[in-house]
């Protein structure tokens, strides 16, 4: 037989359940549109802040050329160094590339600001003196170096210079 | 801000936006688009067109790469678009895109609302990059060094690349987005590197309109609307230059090419034109990052998915969506080639080394390692650093589960198994590298970047239904 119960008229237990689910429900819905509105109002508020102080540092970067900002981004000794670096070697030229343990990556920075001149990345031998790649002699035929001077800035040496400064190094540790 | 630098800017963006809008004019997949939408398809179809157009010309046919090469790569597109316009115009077949249906007030303002927000996001990362130098670290340590080797040598096949003594990290990564900041030197014929960072800038808009674009095109308006304000509250995809538009990392130029591919292809009837233009953008995600690969593999199983299904359910449509794949899946695959074939005469060295050690067994069992969840407390770390993700990790999972959409319905499947693909290579990467922890750290953004689109997609479906729910709570 059809139940004919209307819905007002439904046991206790079935009416508080679905009061219960009604509740939930809306709770989960208010839940899902107070993240939202906070998401977007607190979101977008922060974005233009944001963007205005980006604008605001473009306009004070705006005068500089791009020597300057080079100067003002990664210090003028270090820059001033690579221009000096860059109009000995030639753009063609290979290079040895000494690095410096810190910060880590300073031969990253050194040879995109050479490129695209040829780096030969050494490293230190356990022993003392220099290795090639994959632990092979520091190759003969390459003329030039780059090493870490004072505070990271590269300074450019001979072979010759680059050997018998690290000799006087392992000796003296 | 230098009138010099603008005016590369513009025509680093225009380099790509002009060949670009003319294969939208030929292919006929877009002619009822309107323009914005055909503004970022443009961008990043020019971008990949002169890429691809670059890359091969310069491995299979041995052209060397300087600015002839370059104009006859943005001539091609640009000419044959603008003959088909004028058969078009005079012929009388051109499509005005259909006019936009009346909107409510509070509507209007808000599209007016993103509008302005997203113009003014853009405009002030154009305006940084612009003025700054390129000082992100995997654009100085990889991508914009390789453009410079290859811009010297005048080829993809540089020696210093070749060369295994030559210091040069990662020298297998794909070269599509080198090639753009040389294309962008070579025409403007300069040396300035903010001419190229323009180039990244102009990605963010292009990603902003695809999000607009999925989020119309599954959820409506509405749902498009917020969604999008979502995605732009988001302050480290403009801003940061470690991955986000403000660098030179490859990462967005991905997620838009992804992104795009996937909403060309996986739509109730694609046409064999939007096949071609889907091709070229995942062939572009293919020579843009090793994760390009997996992204348009699934890409392409998913359309190809979709056409089963319609030819199980008989829904005429089928043809239209397995020609398009068919198509998509020729360019994917001869990017593939180009790619195999010239990443086989470079040693690899300073790298990780993920593809010497790859196989699917091991891809399998990494997913279980425990090296993998070790990287968890950092993904959390990232995932809720307010400075970088605004309030999104804290807000939006809470309305995707309040109003979860139910994974049965095709498009909800197929976009979250397309958000999921980036995640789950990271995730398998992680348990190849020892410093799994450090390398989280440095990528987990970047990877949820790349999913972006397919990602907002989803969560536009669950705005949907929250708004629905609240709609019917109004009734009530």
């Amino acid at each position: 037989m059809p139940s004919t119960v209307k819905p007002d008229l439904a046991s206790p237990p079935h009416a508080l359940k679905r009061v219960r689910w009604r509740a939930l429900r809306h709770l989960r819905v208010g839940a899902g549109t107070v993240a939202l509105v906070l998401l977007i109002g607190t979101g977008v508020a922060h974005m233009v802040h944001r963007s205005s102080l980006v604008l605001s540092d473009a306009r004070r970067w705006a005068a500089l050329d791009l020597r300057e900002a080079r100067r003002k981004t990664f210090g003028a000794a270090y820059t001033d160094a690579i221009q000096t670096i860059r109009r000995e070697l030639p753009s063609d030229a290979t290079y040895l590339l000494v690095p410096r343990s810190t910060p880590v990556g300073w031969e990253l920075w050194i040879r995109y600001d050479l490129a695209p001149r040829r780096p030969i990345l050494l490293q230190p031998r356990a022993g003392g003196g220099l290795r090639g790649p994959k632990g092979t002699a520091v190759p003969k035929w390459v003329d030039w170096a780059v090493v870490p001077g004072d505070e990271g800035v590269p300074v450019l040496v001979t072979r010759g210079q680059l050997l018998s400064g690290r000799r006087a190094h392992d000796a003296g540790r | 801000m230098p009138a010099g630098s603008a005016a590369g800017a513009l025509a680093a963006i225009a380099l790509f936006l002009g060949p670009g809008l003319g294969l939208t004019v030929c292919l006929p997949g877009f002619a009822k688009t309107g323009l914005a939408r055909r503004l970022a398809f443009a961008y990043l179809l020019g971008v990949a067109w002169i890429g691809l157009f670059l890359y091969a010309a310069s491995h299979f046919g041995g052209m060397p790469i300087g600015a002839p090469l370059v104009f006859l790569a943005a001539f091609i597109p640009l000419s044959a678009g603008a003959a088909v316009a004028v058969g078009l115009l005079v012929t009388r077949k051109w499509l005005a895109p259909p006019a936009a249906r009346p909107r409510r007030p509070l509507q209007a303002l808000g599209w007016i609302g993103l509008s302005l927000l997203a113009a003014l996001v853009s405009f002030s990362v154009l305006a940084n990059a612009l003025t700054h130098p390129l000082d992100d670290w995997d654009g100085r340590m990889t991508w914009s060094a390789q453009a410079i080797f290859i811009r010297e040598a005048g080829s993809v096949d540089a020696e210093i690349l070749r060369s295994p003594k030559t210091f040069v990290s990662h020298p297998r990564y794909p070269l599509l987005m080198p090639l753009a900041q040389v294309a962008v030197l070579e025409a403007t014929g300069s040396d300035d590197e903010r001419a190229f960072r323009a180039v990244y800038a102009a990605f963010f808009p292009a990603l902003v309109l695809l999000v607009v674009d999925a989020g119309r095109r599954w959820s409506g308006r509405r749902a498009a609307l917020l969604t999008t304000f979502a995605l732009l509250t988001i302050p480290w995809i403009p801003f940061d230059r470690e991955g986000g538009a403000a660098g030179a990392y490859s990462d967005l130029p991905l997620a838009c090419f992804f992104g795009g591919g996937l909403l060309l292809l996986i739509r109730g009837r694609p046409r064999v034109s939007h096949g071609v233009a889907a091709g070229l953008l995942l062939a572009a995600a293919v020579l843009t990052k090793n994760e390009g690969l997996p992204e348009a593999a699934i890409t392409l199983v998913l359309a190809g998915g979709s056409g089963l299904t319609a030819l199980r359910r008989r829904v005429r449509s089928v043809r239209a969506r397995l020609l398009a794949t068919a198509a998509a899946s020729g360019l994917v695959l001869a990017a593939f080639v180009l790619l195999f074939s010239w990443r086989s005469a470079v040693p690899n060295r300073y790298d990780e080394s993920y593809f010497e050690t790859f196989s699917v067994l091991s891809f399998v069992s990494n997913l279980a390692s425990g090296r993998s969840f070790s990287t968890l407390p950092m993904i959390a770390a990232r995932m809720f650093s307010t400075g970088m993700w605004g309030l999104f990790w804290w807000s939006a999972p809470l309305v995707f589960l309040t109003a979860a959409p139910t994974l049965r319905r095709p498009p909800t499947t197929f976009l979250a198994i397309a958000a999921a693909t980036p995640v789950v290579v990271a995730w398998s990467a992680y348990s190849q590298v020892s410093a799994a922890i450090y390398y989280a750290g440095v990528t987990w953004n970047r990877i949820l970047l790349q999913a972006a689109v397919p990602g907002f997609a989803l969560l536009a479906l669950a705005v949907r239904r929250l708004l629905s729910a609240v709609r019917s709570r109004h009734k009530a």
